[in-house]
C-alpha cells in the first residue's frame, strides 16, 4: 500500500512538473516572429516570504500583481515580493536538441538496416552529431532575456508593461471575473 | 576542398560568435494620441495594439492616420482571453478612443550561426535517406590516392578503375600536378581504400622526369610528351561563347550532359572552337572523369547476378565467350570520348581516350599528324557519361620520353614504418591487398637537386563485395538481357539511372567509406 501510496505521489509530482514546464515553454517566446507576435503577458516567477507563485503576468493593480498559472489566478501584494523575474525570450536550445535526434535518425537506421554500410552511416553520423553539439551549445550559452527584480529594476511599476494587460484589468474585468481568463 | 581543420575552425568561431550576444528584447508602450503616438517607429513591422475591454490587435502593414484619428492595418483581433476573434488576417480601422496604447518590441541578435549549423546538419541528415533507399549510388570507389600537401589530403589519383578482376589487372598512370623543386626530397601519397571492395595493388610507383625546360609533360597513347604553345582561349562551345568558360581552364568546373531518358548508349556531339593556329606539332590535350553511370550499371549487374556472382566471374575469368563479349559490348556501346579535328573543312578523328574512372580528373593528350591550319575540335561521347574539365590545344616539343622509376621507400601503417607490406609493393610476384578502411602513407624520395614532374604508376585489380541488400534484387532474367543483348539491357536500365543520375554525385562524394 505504501509503495503505491509512493508511486503515486511521484507521478503527481511528475505529472505536476511536466506541466509546470509545458506552460512555461509555451508562455517563452523563443523566434523573434514569436516575441514581436505574443499576445500574453511575460513568464514570471515571485518568491515572497511564505510561497513561490509562478506563472502569465496579467496586471499589477495599485499594490497587487496577478498571476494566471497552470490551474488557477493567484496574487499577491508588491511589498510582500522579495525577488521576481520575468522571462522575455528563451534559447531555442530544446528544438535543437529535438531537431538533432531527428536528423541523426537516419545514418543510425541506416546503420542498422544497411549492416554492411553500418560503418559508413555512424561515420556520416559524427559530423552530425558535432554540428548538433556545436548548434546546440552555442544557442544554449546565449542568455536568454530576463529581468530580475529588484536586481535590475528597482520600481516594480516599471514592470506593467510586460503584464497582459499593460495598462490595468480592462474596464468592468474584477477580481472576481479574473477567473474567466483561465483557459 | 576545404580543409577540414579550417572548415572545424569556422564552425568554432561561429559558435563562439553566437554565445557572444544574448537575446534582447525592448518593449516600449505608447498612448494613442496625435502627439505620443508620432513616435512609433516605421521600423516598427508588427504592432500591438492594447484596445478597450481587454483586446489586443497585432497589426503588420499599419498606418496612423491623425485627421480620421484611426489606426489602420491587416492581422488579428484577440479578445481578453487571447482567442482569436478573426481566423485569417484582414484589414482593421481602428478608432483612436478604442485603443489604450500601443505596444512595439524590439528583438535583438539574430540567430544566424545556430541556424546555419542546423541547416547544415539537416542537410547532412537528409544526405543521408537516399543511401538508405538506394546504397548503389553510394560508397563506390577504386583505390584512391592522396597528396600530401601540408595538413591537406589532395585526392590526386584513383588507381585501375575497370580492373574488376584478376584477369583484368592493368597498369594505370595518372599526372601528379604539382610541381616539384630541387629543394623537395619526398613525395608522401596516402593510399585509400574508401569503398566495400578488395585492392589487389601490385604497384604504386613514381615516374619523375627532369624538367629541362618550360612547358608541360603530359601522356598518352603509351607515350610521355613534353608540349608547349599551349592554346586555352576557347571561342565558343557549340557556337555558344558563354559556354567556354567550363572547358577554358582545369578547375573542377566540369561541362557534362545528362544521360538519355530512353537508352543509354545514344552519343552526342560536342564542338570546340579555338582560335586559328598553325601548331608545328599538334596535339589535343583534354582533362576528363566519368560520371557514375558506369559504377551504377556495374553494381546494378552485380545486384543481377546475386548469388550467383561468383559463378559468372569465375566462367569470365575462364574466358567464357559469351560473357567476354558481353562485357566488351557494354564497354564498346559506350565507348570512349572520340576527337576528331575540322581539318580542311573535313572531320578527321584522331583517337579516342577510354580510360575509366569517376573519382579523380586525369589529362590524355591525343596527337595527330595532319598538316594544316585547325580551329576546331569535336568531342563525341555517349551522353551523361564523361566530366569534361578542359580541352586545349599544344605543341609537341619532344616525345618518347623515359622516366626515372621510383618504388616507395616507406610504408606507413598507423604511425608506424611497415617493411613487410612494402616488400610486396617492391617485388613484383606479390600483392598488396587491401581491405575497406585500411590507408596508408606511401613515401618516395625524389631525385635530388632536379626540377621534376611526376607521374603515378598503380597496377592491379580490385573485387567488388557484394552487400547483402543487393542478393534481393537477383534476377536471371536480366543477366539473361546483359549476356545476350546488352544494347537491350542499356535501353532497360535508361529510366532507372535516369531516376537517381541528379542526385548520384552528390551522395557518392559524401559517402565515402571510412572503416568500420
Amino acid at each position: 500500500m505504501n509503495c503505491k501510496l509512493i508511486l503515486l505521489t511521484l507521478i503527481s509530482v511528475l505529472f505536476l512538473a511536466c506541466a509546470q514546464d509545458t506552460y512555461r515553454n509555451a508562455l517563452i517566446p523563443k523566434t523573434k516572429n514569436k516575441v514581436l507576435k505574443n499576445v500574453y503577458g511575460a513568464y514570471v516567477e515571485i518568491q515572497t516570504e511564505t510561497e513561490s507563485l509562478r506563472g502569465e503576468f496579467i496586471s499589477l493593480e495599485k499594490d497587487t500583481l496577478y498571476i494566471l498559472s497552470t490551474s488557477q489566478l493567484v496574487y499577491c501584494r508588491s511589498d510582500e515580493i522579495n525577488s521576481m523575474e520575468l522571462r522575455l525570450a528563451d534559447s531555442k536550445a530544446d528544438g535543437i536538441a529535438v531537431m538533432g535526434a531527428i536528423t541523426l535518425f537516419p545514418p543510425l537506421l541506416g546503420a542498422a538496416v544497411q549492416p554492411d554500410y553500418s560503418g559508413a552511416f555512424l561515420t556520416l553520423s559524427i559530423p552530425i552529431a558535432l554540428l548538433n553539439l556545436m548548434a546546440w551549445g552555442g544557442e544554449k550559452s546565449r542568455k536568454p532575456h530576463h529581468i530580475r527584480y529588484p536586481d535590475d529594476l528597482k520600481e516594480i511599476n516599471s514592470l506593467m508593461k510586460y503584464a497582459r494587460f499593460p495598462y490595468g484589468l480592462p474596464d468592468g474585468m474584477n477580481r472576481q471575473n479574473l477567473e474567466s481568463l483561465i483557459r | 576542398m576545404i580543409p577540414f581543420k579550417s572548415s572545424f575552425l569556422f564552425l568554432l568561431f561561429s559558435v563562439a560568435c553566437s554565445s557572444c550576444s544574448d537575446i534582447i528584447t525592448s518593449r516600449s508602450l505608447y498612448r494613442v494620441d496625435n502627439n505620443s503616438a508620432d513616435r512609433l517607429s516605421t521600423n516598427d513591422k508588427i504592432i500591438k495594439v492594447h484596445l478597450t475591454s481587454g483586446r489586443v490587435a497585432v497589426l503588420r502593414k499599419w498606418d496612423l492616420n491623425h485627421e480620421k484619428r484611426i489606426i489602420s492595418g491587416n492581422g488579428f483581433v484577440f479578445n481578453a482571453k487571447r482567442q482569436k476573434i478573426n481566423s485569417s488576417p484582414q484589414d482593421f480601422d481602428l478608432d483612436y478612443d478604442d485603443c489604450v496604447l500601443v505596444e512595439a518590441n524590439e528583438y535583438v541578435n539574430e540567430e544566424f550561426f545556430p541556424t546555419a549549423i542546423m541547416v547544415l546538419t539537416t542537410a547532412l541528415g537528409a544526405l543521408t535517406l537516399p543511401c538508405l533507399a538506394n546504397p548503389k549510388t553510394c560508397f563506390g570507389s577504386c583505390p584512391t590516392y592522396y597528396l600530401h600537401d601540408g595538413d591537406s589530403l589532395i585526392l590526386q589519383a584513383e588507381g585501375f578503375s575497370s580492373s574488376i578482376t584478376e584477369s583484368m589487372e592493368e597498369i594505370d598512370i595518372d599526372a601528379l600536378p604539382k610541381f616539384y623543386d630541387k629543394g623537395d626530397s619526398i613525395v608522401r601519397l596516402e593510399l585509400k581504400n574508401e569503398a566495400l571492395e578488395t585492392h589487389y595493388i601490385r604497384k604504386s610507383e613514381i615516374l619523375a622526369f627532369r624538367q629541362p625546360y618550360s612547358g608541360e609533360l603530359h601522356f598518352g597513347n603509351d607515350e610521355f610528351f613534353y608540349v608547349d604553345e599551349i592554346i586555352d582561349s576557347i571561342i565558343a562551345v557549340n557556337s555558344d561563347p558563354k559556354l567556354r568558360q567550363t572547358l577554358q581552364f582545369r578547375d573542377g568546373d566540369e561541362f557534362f550532359t545528362l544521360s538519355d531518358a530512353e537508352d543509354l548508349k545514344i552519343k552526342e556531339s560536342i564542338i570546340i572552337e579555338f582560335p586559328e593556329n598553325d601548331l608545328a606539332n599538334p596535339a589535343v590535350l583534354i582533362t576528363k572523369r566519368q560520371s557514375l553511370m558506369t559504377t551504377y550499371l556495374f553494381y546494378q549487374s552485380l545486384a543481377y547476378m546475386g548469388s550467383r556472382v561468383g559463378d559468372i566471374m569465375a566462367f569470365y575469368e575462364r574466358s567464357n565467350p559469351l560473357i567476354k563479349k558481353a562485357q566488351k559490348s557494354i564497354y564498346d556501346l559506350l565507348g570512349g570520348i572520340e576527337i576528331s579535328v575540322l581539318i580542311k573543312d573535313k572531320w578527321k578523328v584522331i583517337g579516342t581516350i577510354t580510360e575509366q574512372g569517376p573519382i579523380a580528373s586525369d589529362s590524355h593528350l591525343l596527337p595527330f599528324d595532319e598538316k594544316g591550319s585547325f580551329h576546331k575540335v569535336k568531342l563525341t561521347m555517349t551522353k551523361g557519361l564523361w566530366r569534361i574539365d578542359q580541352v586545349s590545344l599544344c605543341n609537341i616539343r619532344e616525345r618518347g620520353l623515359e622516366p626515372k622509376i621510383i618504388p616507395p621507400s616507406k610504408l606507413i601503417n598507423n604511425g608506424q614504418q611497415d617493411d613487410s607490406l612494402l616488400f610486396t609493393l617492391v617485388d613484383p610476384k606479390l600483392m598488396l591487398v587491401n581491405n575497406p578502411g585500411t590507408s596508408y602513407t606511401l613515401e618516395f624520395d625524389l631525385p635530388k637537386n632536379e626540377q621534376s614532374l611526376l607521374f603515378l604508376k598503380t597496377q592491379g585489380y580490385y573485387t567488388e563485395w557484394i552487400r547483402s541488400e543487393w542478393l534481393t534484387e537477383e534476377d536471371p532474367t536480366m543477366i539473361q538481357i546483359i549476356i545476350r543483348n546488352p544494347a537491350k539491357w542499356l535501353k532497360v536500365m535508361a529510366p532507372r539511372f535516369k531516376a537517381i543520375e541528379d542526385e548520384m554525385e552528390t551522395l557518392f562524394w559524401s559517402s565515402k567509406y571510412q572503416g568500420q
